[in-house]
């Protein structure tokens, strides 16, 4: 470099990056401990409720995994499916067909779940908004640390917030930066200080976590019905091929 | 026959592997900063370490038969991971970067 070095001071790094890191290390951990106590446990739901949800997956398993079935089984299996399927017995509830859809936002189920992401996002800003203004308001106003890398001039808007000099090197930055820096770095530290990646990803990129059964008739899920035809359809087009055809012939090749 | 595969499998298998490169970027992020490596040297620095490492990790923990433990092995092992691991090893780098150049 042509310029000569700025000189910060040494005591920079200890009053500043460091607590920086470390407050926002220990508000991370906090947040997951939070999350995981805010978690509603396990609700009882209705037993017709659960059956059809189960019901549909049974059939799904078939689907999948229909190779392991000798085809008298598989044919048995596939009438007895087909035929549930296509009749209400594990509907949930029955439905009038030409009764209106009732608005989403009246359901009281609608309204947990809804409570419950606005209470995931809450959780998720809060404190991020929380340690930016602590960050912007504390440590306003001084060059902390010069980068390793350049950067381009569009950056310097963001990066030195509070320094009014026009034509300092964008590798000088302010805290403002060292707080963005950490907060896109900290999924090792967190996967390492907790053991558990998946929670430390959730950390950062808050993100929701997919639901493991199929949403029947909840907020925005398709009705029941249609999921059970639908299912229907795939299993009448099913092609079977057992993995017992000519087992024979093959294991006597293996061990020939 | 189509490979029986048990998915949960798969997934540890993942997270050893992003253990292994969590650790490995966070280690190379403070290697880079003592060296006081700059711009384009700290960026190949650590793309030739993660590489190092995931063969390593191909080597010892896959035992040079990767397709046994993933479905995708090279991509999985050698691809995957990189960018997802920047940010850490950005930030340990800025970090030791700033600690050990006292007189800049």
């Amino acid at each position: 470099m042509s310029t000569p070095d700025l000189l910060l001071d040494p005591q920079l790094k200890y009053w500043v990056l460091l607590p920086i890191s470390f407050v926002m290390v220990l508000v991370g951990l906090l947040r997951s401990n939070i999350t995981y106590l805010l978690q509603p446990g396990p609700k009882l739901e209705e037993y017709k409720a659960i059956r059809e949800k189960q019901f549909l997956r049974r059939a799904a398993c078939f689907r999948q995994n229909n190779g392991v079935l000798t085809t008298e089984e598989f044919e048995n299996r596939r009438q007895y499916l087909i035929e549930k399927l296509n009749s209400t017995e594990f509907y949930a509830k029955v439905e009038d067909p030409n009764a209106e859809s009732t608005n989403p936002l009246s359901d009281p189920s609608t309204n947990d779940a809804l409570m419950n992401m606005a209470k995931g996002n809450m959780m998720n800003y809060i404190p991020q908004t929380l340690i930016m203004a602590w960050v912007n308001y504390f440590f306003a106003g001084f060059v902390i640390m010069k980068l390793p890398f350049p950067l381009t001039d569009g950056f310097k808007q963001m990066l030195q917030t509070g320094i009014e000099t026009p034509n300092l090197n964008v590798r000088y930055v302010s805290s403002i930066s060292w707080y963005f820096v950490n907060l896109f770095g900290l999924r090792p530290i967190y996967s390492l200080l907790m053991g558990d990646a998946n929670a430390a990803a959730e950390l950062v990129n808050q993100q929701q976590q997919q639901q493991p059964l199929p949403n029947i008739g909840g907020p925005g899920g398709p009705k029941a019905s249609k999921l059970f035809q639908a299912e229907a359809e795939n299993i009448q087009i099913l092609t079977h091929k057992s993995i017992f055809d000519g087992i024979v012939d093959r294991v006597l090749d293996q061990h020939a | 026959m189509p490979d029986i595969i048990y998915p949960p499998s798969i997934q540890s298998n993942h997270q050893k592997l992003q253990r292994a490169q969590d650790i490995a970027s966070l280690v190379l992020g403070i290697g880079a900063g003592i060296l006081t490596l700059e711009s384009a040297y700290g960026f190949s620095f650590y793309l030739v370490g993660i590489t190092i490492t995931n063969g390593m990790f191909f080597a010892v923990c896959c035992q040079n038969q990767p397709d046994k433990f993933f479905t995708n092995p090279i991509r999985d092992i050698f691809f995957e991971g990189i960018f997802s691991n920047v940010p850490g090893f950005i930030m340990m780098w800025c970090l030791v970067y700033a600690l050990v150049k006292v007189n800049s």
